[in-house]
């Protein structure tokens, strides 16, 4: 193939873009705008709740949106663009044919279909555990799942332009030392490969912990590793019971937009509560002077 | 020199410093050692950030020690929730409990003097914020946080729930009186 039907040479910037790279550094960065329209749709619908004069929203959706607001905004928009700069850093700055495009689709479709399968499961009401996700709330497994598609989507993508320097290196694209943005850009993709792993580490037994193969998850080692998701610097007991781990949780329960089901609180009587929307802890609160919450009405 | 063009000579770095660079260097360099050495000077003496201990607990044999606590030493019920009121002896370990949704139960602490407060969440996370003093604390099932506290100020504070903890979040809201 030759030069001219590989690359083309932009005629307001001078700069020379590889084809297949352009396309994939459209694709990343159109997608990380639309997450950023999204998340600041939702943004505004959050402004107008805490604004009291409005108070747009009830409880219930607020806390949805809000979950949404923070995937969208924290992961998706930054990372989608992040990887779209990563390809223009190393291929259209270097000069250089960007490594494995189809890999690159590949590392695209795994993070566009695990954002929006996240995105469902939020706003299919089934998983408003806020972006932070602290087990043992209990969110629907897709949540979990979509993360991790992303995630992994999103390490094929750093790993595509670690690639790409090698390549430029080793045909010569450039000579001395790769410039000043690039150099920035090598060390955002060092540090998103740390962070996304970590990401990666904890949603995975997470996801199996919803999907009720995994009985129980630390929630401090939760919540250590979790910050490492985004931060580089991250700073054996019974189970309290969540019924995704302890019992299959109820269809009726998890369809519901507001969880309604029973927990065997023995003060007065068997109550209906209304925790998350998910299924509540059951059979805690069996001490006399401790009736449930007023959220809890005898049935 | 361009940012996005790779530097005009290979060994770039033994080219004279410009001032204004090396001004916005060390500008930058000294900021960073404030930065740092700010986090174990505001650790120590900042007086907000908690030093607590932490141990491993169980919701059952917490509520058992909550539970002991409140019979011996309930003054009151308060609340439609009938929501005892509980006033331990001072340099006693008192115990706060956070559930779905609500704290459990009211302290009523004297002035001056100290006391081992002890705090788990009995189903999810919870966040223990103390206001308007602005002390917070994540209070994590299966843990056991122990503070040592010693009130300085009389009044009525309000106990919220700074951590999501489900649909009921924002009414998870208690007192904690001190005489």
């Amino acid at each position: 193939m030759t030069n001219t039907e590989m690359f083309r040479t932009c005629p307001r910037s001078g700069l020379q873009f590889h084809r297949s790279a352009e396309g994939l550094i459209k694709a990343n960065a159109v997608a990380a705008v639309v997450f950023l329209l999204v998340g600041g749709v939702l943004a505004l619908l959050i402004a107008l709740t805490r604004w009291q004069a409005v108070h747009l929203v009830g409880a219930d959706d607020f806390y949805m949106i809000l979950t949404a607001h923070g995937l969208n905004m924290l992961a998706y928009w930054i990372i989608f663009f992040e990887i779209a700069v990563l390809y223009f850093c190393s291929s259209t700055l270097l000069k250089s044919r960007l490594a494995t495009p189809r890999l690159g689709w590949l590392a695209f479709a795994l993070m566009l279909i695990g954002a929006l399968t996240n995105n469902v499961a939020v706003f299919m009401g089934e998983a408003t555990v806020m972006f932070t996700s602290y087990v043992p709330l209990p969110g629907h497994p897709a949540f979990y799942l979509g993360l991790i598609l992303f995630a992994v989507g999103a390490l094929i993508g750093c790993f595509i332009f670690l690639g790409t320097l090698v390549v430029a290196k080793s045909e010569k694209t450039y000579e001395g030392s790769i410039p000043l943005v690039t150099f920035g850009a090598l060390t955002a993709c060092i540090i998103a490969i740390f962070t996304i792993a970590a990401g990666a580490i904890i949603l995975i037994p997470t996801f199996l912990w919803s999907a009720g193969y995994i009985k129980y998850i630390d929630p401090l080692m939760y919540r250590t590793i979790w910050w490492a998701f985004g931060h580089s610097w991250p700073s054996g007991t019974p189970l309290p019971p969540s019924c995704s781990a302890r019992s299959p949780c109820p269809s009726a329960c998890r369809a519901a937009r507001s969880c309604c089901t029973s927990c065997s609180c023995s003060s007065p009587a068997p109550i209906t509560c209304c925790p998350t929307r998910g299924c509540p802890p059951s059979g805690k609160y069996s001490t006399p002077a401790m009736p449930c919450t007023s959220q809890c009405s005898p049935r | 020199m361009s940012a996005i063009l790779p530097p005009p000579q290979r060994i770039w770095w033994k080219q004279p410093l410009d001032r204004v660079e090396l001004v916005w260097i060390v500008v930058a360099f000294v900021w960073c050692l404030v930065l740092f050495f700010m986090m174990p000077y505001w650790h120590v003496y900042g007086k907000q950030n908690l030093s607590s201990e932490t141990y491993r607990t169980t919701p059952d044999a917490f509520a058992k020690k909550a539970q002991a606590m409140t019979d011996q030493f309930k003054v009151r019920e308060e609340g439609a929730e009938k929501t005892p009121v509980v006033a331990p002896p001072a340099g006693s370990d008192v115990y706060l409990i956070g559930r779905l949704w609500a704290w459990w139960p009211i302290l009523e602490l004297e002035k001056g003097k100290s006391y081992r407060l002890h705090l788990t969440a009995m189903d999810y996370q919870h966040g223990f914020s103390l206001q308007p003093e602005n002390i917070n604390i994540q209070v994590l099932p299966g843990y056991e946080h122990v503070l040592t506290v010693t009130p300085n100020r009389s009044g009525t504070y309000a106990i919220v729930c700074n951590e999501f903890c489900g649909i009921g979040h924002h009414k998870m809201v208690s007192k904690l009186y001190v005489k």
